[in-house]
């Protein structure tokens, strides 16, 4: 059972996006509000301490 | 304290523990002890994630880091949505489809039993301890601050959580972990609603934080690269990516979490709530702590904030020498107010030349402040013999015991008790797991049956619940130890983090690769820290590296030897 669970794990690709549903919107849009929020803590500091 | 806070502090925790009690109908065998059957709601799983995380020194440090230092502590937390979206598509996946238990299992399916048995002794030891630490570090405080005793606060940490957590399994650390962060965000939220309100008359939120903002305390992005930086843009984007890859995604704390999720999806969604708030909220709490740094510019606070070591100081045979800095202290506060209110009426008044002369003006009597606080500082070293004392720690306490009203005291203090419960419940969670699954079911005890194994279980979480309490009590008195118990898991989790990049990326890896990689990685961290002066958020990069070119290395001339034996 265990090698048979190994061949299974063995075969799985290192980058794995499969499942019931596409999140790829999701990784996207996670990038893009780390990013807001990057520039809006930038923004806050020049504001505040220039 | 109000009888009406010690009533909600009470309360909360009873509520907790009943709570716990109630989730014990649904874990009658291993897998819904440790994984829930794995049915539960993204939702409640990525409330779990984010409340693990958020121990009470987090809550209690970071407000204090941010009355002291400012917002730039923020920057420690800008590699973690990537770290999120990685995981995401790599180990999560991964270990939901293996159906593992706990992630060193992975290990001995993809390579031997001893790397399983060494990922497990070092997660066990490392979060055995730390899980001390949790509980220590806030008991201390919150003893000195509510004037407690030390072994009645530990217990009354330790002890609700052990048994709801003991009882309940992991639906009993996740419910009670989703009504946690309410209460931590709920109590943060109201500190920060009454910090603007309690503003002087007149004191607009904006002039306020302008005047915080002259001192740097706003300052959140150092875009400078500097290794021995902890605290920049590039420290915490790259080298906090690889220890949120490796503490989200090796520490079986955080991978039990995202396992009792109802899907694979489910998994992802719980990790990519943290990408989404994690920055955010962190920046939140960092701001209560300038709140509370406005605060005290127009309210005299106290020169210390531990009020026992300031006992000692006063009873003690340098009292007049704090007697003195007391007096300069005072002079120094009002001057300080006095130059504050000169600079928002300046910048009122629209005159650069003034508000120039104001600011330089108020840097200066900030300063005065600031090197008189380092003076009693100094002197509570020297009168108690604490060498590592810093009063941070005590600033939040200090001002929610007494500046707040009635009722508010009691929420806040739940809220830092819910902090600490959180993240040990969720170890203990996890201790027990890697004890029962990866070394009792394994090599004590193959083959019994699940009633067996649930009840090992069960014992196991009150081992490591007293266990960690018991160590608590030792490690309040040994403030080196926990700095120690702190640097161990930055040996572990960017070494691990190179074996399951060996395993899952590198199928040619072998298994004395990945064994010796992992020893490889902690001694290259081991040799970082004696000989440069690198900042630790680098060691998991550092030890992840190290694995891989160890593991590789090894693993090529494993593959190497067998070759002719094999066409032989």
């Amino acid at each position: 059972m265990i090698l048979a669970r190994q061949h299974q794990s063995d075969s799985q690709r290192f980058v794995d996006t499969s499942g019931g549903e596409s999140l790829t919107f999701i990784f996207v849009a996670v990038i893009l509000v780390e990013v807001a929020v990057l520039v809006g803590l930038w923004l806050f500091s020049a504001h505040f301490s220039g | 304290m109000h009888p009406l806070d010690w009533a909600i502090i009470v309360t909360y925790l009873a509520w907790v523990v009943y709570d716990g009690l109630k989730r014990s109908k649904n874990t009658h065998a291993v897998e819904g002890y440790f994984l829930a059957g794995r049915s539960l709601p993204w939702w409640a799983v990525g409330l779990s994630v984010m409340a693990t995380q958020m121990s009470a020194i987090t809550l209690v440090g970071t407000t204090g880091q941010g009355y002291a230092d400012g917002m730039r502590f923020v920057q420690f937390y800008f590699g973690l949505p990537v770290a999120m979206v990685i995981l995401s598509v790599t180990l999560v996946p991964f270990f939901y489809r293996a159906r593992v238990f706990t992630a060193y299992e992975y290990l001995e399916r993809r390579f031997d039993s001893k790397t399983r048995v060494l990922a497990g002794l070092l997660f066990l030891v490392s979060r055995g301890l730390a899980v001390g630490v949790i509980i220590s570090a806030p008991a201390v405080v919150l003893s000195i601050v509510l004037g407690w005793n030390l072994v009645f606060t530990a217990l009354a940490i330790g002890v609700p959580t052990t048994v709801y957590t003991m009882v309940g399994g992991v639906q009993a650390v996740t419910w009670a972990d989703v009504k946690q962060m309410v209460v931590i965000v709920g109590g943060v939220g109201t500190a920060m609603v009454l910090l603007v309100l309690g503003l002087p008359d007149g004191v607009e939120i904006g002039e306020a934080l302008q005047v915080a903002g002259v001192t740097g305390r706003l300052e959140t992005i150092d875009f400078n690269f500097d290794l021995n930086q902890t605290y920049t843009f590039w420290s915490g984007l790259l080298g906090g990516l690889f220890l949120m890859l490796g503490y989200f995604g090796c520490d079986q704390s955080q991978v039990q979490r995202y396992l009792t999720a109802q899907s694979v999806d489910g998994g992802r969604r719980s990790l990519l709530m943290s990408a989404f708030w994690k920055i955010p909220l962190q920046a939140l709490i960092l701001l209560t702590g300038v709140l509370v740094f406005i605060f005290y510019l127009f309210n005299e606070p106290p020169m210390l904030f531990n009020a026992t070591y300031e006992a000692q100081v006063r009873s003690g045979v340098r009292a007049s020498e704090y007697a003195e800095l007391e007096k300069e202290f005072q002079s120094a506060f009002q001057a300080r107010r006095e130059a504050a209110e000169a600079l928002m009426a300046a910048r009122r008044s629209g005159s650069a030349g003034t508000i120039a002369e104001n600011r330089a003006s108020f840097i200066g009597r900030q300063k005065q402040v600031s090197d008189i606080r380092a003076a009693a500082v100094d002197l509570v070293r020297g009168v108690s013999g604490d060498v590592a004392y810093s009063d941070v720690n005590y600033v939040f306490p200090t001002f929610i015991t007494t500046r707040l009203p009635i009722g508010l005291v009691g929420l806040l203090i739940a809220a830092i008790f819910a902090a600490a419960m959180s993240s040990i419940a969720a170890e203990l969670n996890a201790l027990s797991a890697a004890t029962v699954i990866d070394f009792y079911r394994r090599h004590v005890r193959p083959g019994s049956s699940d009633r067996h194994y649930l009840l090992a279980s069960k014992l196991a979480t009150s081992f490591w619940g007293v266990f960690a309490t018991v160590f608590a009590l030792y490690a309040a008195n040994f403030g080196s130890l926990i700095e120690v118990v702190n640097r161990v898991g930055s040996y572990f989790y960017g070494s691990l983090l190179g074996v399951f990049v060996l395993a899952i990326a590198f199928r040619r890896s072998t298994a004395n690769g990945a064994f010796w990689g992992l020893i490889a990685g902690m001694g290259a961290v081991w040799i970082v820290e004696i000989i440069s002066d690198i900042s630790y958020i680098w060691y998991n990069a550092v030890g992840t590296i190290a694995v891989l070119v160890v593991g590789l290395s090894v693993s090529f001339v494993d593959q190497a030897r067998n070759r002719p034996a094999s066409t032989a």
